[in-house]
């Protein structure tokens, strides 16, 4: 099982005390995949109902931490392989 | 100006991690002598720092020779709950950090929470404080924020509750940037029992010096009042100051050596002669004295000699400099000032008395 790979950039390289600072993070795994499942059930009469499922295989958990402390906060809108965070300077 | 690291990891579902860092730079607009010193501006504030990014010592912190050997000379982001202790033979300097001395019975364990009082050599070898919060746990009338001969500059520092806030004996102040409030007022001082005004009432200073050859106190601002609910406060206020402007913000008392300093871009409120070098008959005082007041702000009103003397500005006229060493002062323009005084500046100094007994002061009269 191969560890994730992470890069991180914040958009800004200096704020102001009290600024918005937003971090990308980015993330992929070379075991991560998406799966979608597709069910077919047929009855004795020959019809057919059909479902799918999806998920992802190792997915993975992002935590962010600074020093010194700020709150990062995740924002809406996070994909398998990338997250947005925001604190304040 | 702080640097400010982000960690990021993550984890997968067998437990696999990935990390990644991201630095970045935290500043601040502050301009010495034109930002006005605040609490949210200067000590822990300047880097946004909060107590929990502090590691703590408990206890006092010597900084003698043998501590400087093993750590260095500087010492950044602390909680120094007790005093900091300084007999270095080099300059030591503290960032970042809390202060704040130590409860106690009896008679204080120290005069100062910032204890500099040392005469080892060389001269050079003292204790620089920049961002930092200083104030005793403890109030008591023994006990000063910052005290010595061996204290450095302080840059940058929110300083509050001591009895006086920095005494530089025998050495240049060096102040910038700083933020001095709050001092503890007390009824019974035993320093103070044969004053001849207020028997036993401490003489509180935020900044007092007693000698020195360049003494440079630059844009800090001086808010002469005592604390509130702290010491003997009320009877301070029951006895003629009832806003607690007693005090003042630059002492100057040249017994050690004659003073040279200059006194600029200051915001100054409250107290009683604000800045002051003072008249002392007897020849206890050093004469040949040199300063410069020059470009400060004046806020709130001292307390009045009389009925009406505010006296801002005041010095002994045989002991050193001329009426033209005071210029360039202004009166803020804020609601809390006589509307006639709002922006203007300062009138130029006057005689009062005459010969060795004559003060020239830098007055107004309003009731």
């Amino acid at each position: 099982m191969a560890n994730p790979t992470v890069t991180a950039a914040l958009n800004k390289q200096a704020y102001a005390p009290g600024e918005t600072m937003i971090l990308t993070v980015d993330h992929a795994d070379t075991d991560r995949a998406a799966m979608t499942l597709s069910i077919t059930v047929t009855d004795s009469s020959g019809n057919t109902g059909v479902a799918t499922a999806n998920c992802v295989i190792d997915q993975g958990t992002v935590a962010v931490v600074s020093s010194p402390a700020r709150t990062w906060t995740l924002q809406a809108g996070a994909t398998a392989g990338r997250s947005v965070f925001h604190a304040t300077a | 100006m702080s640097t400010l690291t982000v960690t990021v990891t993550v984890t997968d579902s067998a437990g696999g991690v990935g990390t990644a860092t991201a630095s970045c730079t935290i500043g601040d607009s502050f301009v010495l002598g034109q930002t006005e010193p605040t609490a949210s501006n200067t000590g822990l504030a300047v880097e946004n720092l909060n107590l929990s990014d502090l590691t703590v010592i408990n206890g006092d912190l010597n900084i003698t020779p043998a501590y400087m050997s093993a750590n260095g000379n500087t010492l950044d982001r602390v909680l120094v709950e007790g005093h900091v202790v300084f007999t270095g033979t080099a300059p030591f300097t503290i960032t970042n950090s809390v202060i704040r001395g130590r409860p106690f019975t009896g008679s204080p364990p120290r005069s100062a929470i910032v204890y500099a009082r040392s005469t080892s050599t060389p001269a050079s070898a003292v204790l620089n404080l920049t961002n930092c919060e200083v104030y005793p746990v403890q109030p008591n009338v023994g006990i000063v924020c910052a005290s010595g001969e061996r204290l450095g500059t302080l840059t940058r520092c929110n300083i509050h509750h001591g009895s006086d806030l920095a005494n530089y004996w025998n050495r240049d102040a060096r102040v910038f940037g700083c933020y001095g409030h709050s001092f503890t007022f007390w009824a019974n001082d035993p320093k103070h029992t044969n004053d001849g005004s207020h028997p036993g009432w401490s003489h509180n200073d935020l900044i007092q010096n007693s000698g020195s050859t360049n003494s440079q106190i630059r844009g800090n601002a001086f808010h002469c009042y005592a604390a509130i609910g702290v010491g003997d406060v009320a009877v301070l206020q029951a006895n003629g100051f009832p806003d607690r402007d007693w005090g003042t913000s630059v002492m100057l008392t040249p017994s050690d050596s004659t003073i040279t300093a200059v006194i600029e871009e200051n915001w100054v409120y409250g107290g009683q002669a604000p800045i002051c070098l003072p008249l002392q008959s007897g020849g206890s005082f050093n004469t040949g004295n040199s300063w410069q007041v020059t470009d400060n702000r004046f806020g709130d009103l001292p307390h009045p000699y009389g009925t009406n003397s505010r006296q801002l500005i005041r010095w002994g006229n045989t002991m050193g400099p001329a009426a033209s060493s005071c210029s360039g002062n202004v009166f803020l323009d804020i609601p809390t000032l006589p509307a006639a005084l709002r922006g203007q500046p300062l009138p130029a100094a006057i005689l009062q008395g005459s010969g060795s007994s004559g003060q020239l002061m830098v007055r107004v009269l309003q009731t």
